[in-house]
């Protein structure tokens, strides 16, 4: 298994890239066959070579694409099929970033994967996905700088408004601040802030505050053992006035219940690791 | 002596792909067959026909090239017998116009490539190991002023 995680060094990408990432399945016999990835509000694009099939599965709905692909925020958990080797690269967009970038009405459909022309999409001649696959693995660097060097003619057309940029303030606040106290701070009425946040990240506040919260224990579980768990205190820690709330909130968002979680441990991060550390 | 430097074209493959290899032979001792007959095959096949690609002709005749994505060269390679000329020069400041910055990865031990990008103004960025090969890669950069 490879992976790496790196951020783009041009600000007018970082604007609405949070990161590049990479991951790369070498051996039959490495990772866990099936990941689940936790809901997530921010939209990643997948570069992968065009014979490379990929599913991802919720409940009774399975999705499969071939090659290059977004993955839009999702507020179900998805399983993948991981067994093939596979090699992808990702670009993690920021949450809302779709909607200045004229992808308006793809983010309305939550929970969808959908395969992507790239070349298209960012209008340049020389990207190539089989190029970027090629070097990844041994330069990061490089391959970085060339995704910075295709995105930005791209990402120079974005179109900001008032919605747009009232959300930029609105995510800079929400993981630390109550839904009502972002209202007052911005001097803007909830029904306001309600509905540009809707309107440009696709969902509710409190929908992408439980994920940012979710996501933040999921990286703290990650670094404790099983046994080292104290779940009541995990439970105050990122918000939750019980423990019932807190097993209620993961049975619904990763269905499990915490125990068995902790036993199984089959999210992303625990098979690929946080790429954070790498 | 008359030097060109102008757009790839396909039917200049051959004389590219012969270029980078005797080139890269020279530069690169530590290559092996193996590893040299597969990276031709990626020239061909991946990097062509996605890097924009320009050649310098020497007498009429197709010598080098360089390969760009974007500000990073890909690749520049020249026929040994045409280095010393000012041609790489030429194409690096092709690169040079277009794009201003640039940046590079070189082999620590390639000190062909090494002399040439230090002349021209790069300067490293970082040092690292390159697995397939198990040789040290420099990143470099030029900063236009």
């Amino acid at each position: 298994m490879k992976s790496w995680k790196l951020f783009p060094k041009i600000e007018a990408i970082a604007k609405y890239v949070e990161c590049y990432w990479f991951l790369e399945k070498e051996s039959f016999n490495e990772g866990f066959d099936f990941p689940k990835l936790n809901p997530d509000p921010c939209s990643h694009l997948i570069i992968s070579g065009l014979d490379r099939s990929f599913e991802y599965m919720y409940a009774a709905n399975s999705q499969t694409v071939s090659g290059s692909h977004w993955i839009f925020p999702h507020v179900n958990t998805f399983t993948m099929d991981h067994s093939d080797l596979f090699r992808i690269i990702g670009i993690k967009f920021r949450t809302g970033a779709l909607y200045s970038l004229n992808l308006k009405k793809s983010i309305v459909d939550l929970d969808k994967i959908e395969a992507v022309d790239i070349k298209h999409l960012v209008g340049s001649k020389t990207f190539s996905g089989d190029f970027l696959l090629t070097n990844a693995a041994e330069q990061e660097k490089q391959v970085c700088n060339i995704l910075d060097n295709v995105l930005l003619p791209w990402l120079l057309e974005s179109q900001e408004d008032k919605h747009s940029d009232l959300v930029r303030h609105i995510l800079l606040l929400l993981s630390e601040t109550t839904v009502t106290d972002i209202g007052d701070k911005l001097h803007r009425s909830q029904r306001t802030i309600e509905r540009s946040f809707k309107r440009v990240a696709g969902l509710s506040m409190k929908q992408v505050k439980a994920m940012i919260h979710l996501e933040e224990m999921l990286n703290y579980l990650y670094q404790l053992k099983e046994g080292d768990i104290d779940w009541a205190d995990v439970a105050n820690k990122y918000g939750f006035s019980d423990q019932p709330h807190l097993i209620r909130h993961l049975k619904k968002s990763i269905g499990k219940t915490p125990a068995s979680y902790a036993k199984q441990r089959d999210l992303a991060i625990d098979i690929y690791g946080n790429f954070e550390f790498n | 002596m008359k030097i060109r430097i102008r757009q790839y074209m396909v039917s200049d493959l051959d004389a590219v792909l012969n270029s980078w290899e005797v080139a890269t032979r020279l530069a690169h001792p530590f290559m092996t067959d193996d590893f040299i007959a597969q990276e031709k095959i990626n020239v061909a096949e991946i990097y062509m026909p996605n890097t924009d690609t320009w050649v310098a002709e020497f007498e009429g005749e197709v010598k080098g090239f360089i390969a760009l994505m974007g500000n990073e060269v890909g690749a520049i390679f020249l026929q040994p017998d045409c280095h010393g000329k000012g041609i790489g020069k030429l194409l690096m400041d092709k690169a040079q116009g277009l794009h201003g910055d640039l940046e590079v990865e070189v082999f620590k031990e390639n000190s062909i490539g090494r002399r040439f990008y230090s002349r021209y103004g790069f300067e490293l960025l970082e040092e690292k190991l390159h697995e397939p090969t198990g040789q040290q890669v420099l990143r470099l950069k030029f900063k236009a002023t």
